[in-house]
């Protein structure tokens, strides 16, 4: 396993100090992370806010998702949890173009409980341009 | 700028001795500032020897559920006899992650009128986190001839920059007008931008900003970070600014200066008199001639 595959792994630990640890490492890497995507969006649901506050950062440094991630991206955008439905989203949203098959998932979004998810739908939607 | 090189040679006192010719003021973006980062004791004190450098620090990025973060980092900034307060506004953002700006700053050299503190209205939801506004004077020259400013401190979104630059053209402006008695307006933050994405700024006459043409990020690879102001108004600044490189300044590895945060600080010297606005400056609005961090 690379540094970055076994850095996801420890983010699913039992163990808060070591899903931290591994949030702010992954954070660190910047775009070398994105492709961590699929699974740092999966973490914002972590019960630790430290933890989640790191991986929003990493989120926020990654730029765009692998296309490979855009499937998974979008069944995350319908997630109960607002914040990983958000940041689905926001990937899906940067991917443009890419995440053309994401669309039927994101325009869903626009009809979501959660405001910021429902602007970020509609940012995504503009930013991936039409099915 | 040769004064103020030479008012920096000060003998080491308490933290580094500050030039009585300049206020200096900064902008520094600490990645994820919350609980996490305040538990690693060299970290800590990496951030503290860097806010004694300079009189105002604007900080982006505090990001902690409790409310003793900025309290107890500016008790470890005056661990050496310094006397910084602080300013702090409400948690922002459109999620559950949330952050807050702070404005730390050397009571011994500048004063902040708390009546003045604020968060930017933005009724119309523009921004992720509107700016927090705060009015200093500086006090190192008696009060009638003390310069006096506006600050306003703002971290972008990432993902809505060019949308966001729009809307802070606006409250640059809505700042410029918010008091008959202050023509001093000083944006700043990170932008998640450079000088070439700074075009809507342009609707601002005579708009010029501190950093140009180098990198500000820790890992030299984005201009993302700097001080907008008016050259008109803003006569004050003494066209001297530099990026704080934690890397080359305190000898650290890039992981290591990573850990302090993924920004570097940047900032700006003006006058600490009152220059009233008149005569607009050359055409450039990044002035060259930037003067060494200290410590």
């Amino acid at each position: 396993m690379n540094d970055l595959a076994q850095l996801v792994v420890r983010l699913r630990d039992s163990d808060g100090t070591a899903r931290l640890d591994a949030a702010e490492r992954i954070c660190r890497m910047a775009e070398d992370a994105a492709p961590a995507a699929v699974d740092l969006v999966g973490a914002c649901t972590d019960a630790d806010e430290q933890v989640r506050e790191w991986v929003v950062a990493a989120l926020e440094g990654l730029g765009a998702p692998p296309e490979a991630a855009i499937p998974a991206l979008a069944g995350l955008a319908t997630s109960e949890n607002p914040l990983a439905a958000y940041w689905a989203i926001t990937l899906l949203g940067r991917a443009g173009q890419a995440a053309k098959s994401a669309v039927p998932a994101v325009t869903a979004c626009l009809q979501a409980a959660d405001e910021a998810v429902r602007k970020r739908a509609a940012w995504a939607i503009e930013k991936i341009g039409p099915a | 700028m040769l004064i103020l090189a030479i008012s920096f040679r000060g003998v080491a006192v308490a933290g580094p001795v500050k030039p009585w010719d300049a206020v200096l003021i900064a902008s520094f973006n600490i990645q994820v500032f919350g609980e996490s980062k305040m538990a690693k004791p060299q970290v800590v004190e990496l951030l503290a020897r860097v806010v004694r450098n300079f009189d105002i620090v604007a900080i982006q990025e505090v990001r902690a559920k409790s409310d003793s973060i900025v309290p107890e980092f500016v008790r470890r900034v005056n661990a050496d006899g310094s006397r910084y307060h602080w300013v702090i506004g409400p948690r922002q953002g459109r999620t559950v992650s949330k952050e807050q700006y702070t404005f730390v700053y050397d009571t011994d050299r500048v004063e902040v009128d708390v009546a003045s503190v604020g968060i930017v209205p933005d009724p119309g939801g523009r921004l992720h986190r509107p700016p927090m506004h705060a009015r200093f004077r500086t006090k190192v020259i008696p009060q009638q001839m003390a310069f006096t400013f506006w600050l306003v401190n703002i971290h972008t979104d990432p993902d809505e920059v060019p949308q966001e630059l729009e809307a802070l053209t606006d409250v640059f402006v809505g700042m410029q007008r918010a008091r008959p008695d202050e023509d001093d307006v000083i944006l700043l933050g990170d932008l998640n931008a450079g000088p070439p994405e700074f075009r809507s700024f342009q609707r601002i006459p005579n708009v010029g900003w501190a950093v140009s043409g180098v990198t500000t990020n820790t890992r030299r690879t984005k201009t993302y970070d700097n001080l907008v102001f008016t050259r008109s108004a803003t006569r004050e600044y003494l066209g001297a600014w530099g990026v704080f490189d934690l890397q080359s300044h305190f000898g650290l590895p890039l992981e290591a200066a990573l850990e302090v945060s993924d920004h570097n600080p940047v900032w700006a010297a003006f006058h600490p008199c009152e220059v009233p606005g008149a005569a607009v400056g050359p055409a450039h609005p990044g002035m060259a001639g930037g003067m060494p961090p200290r410590h």
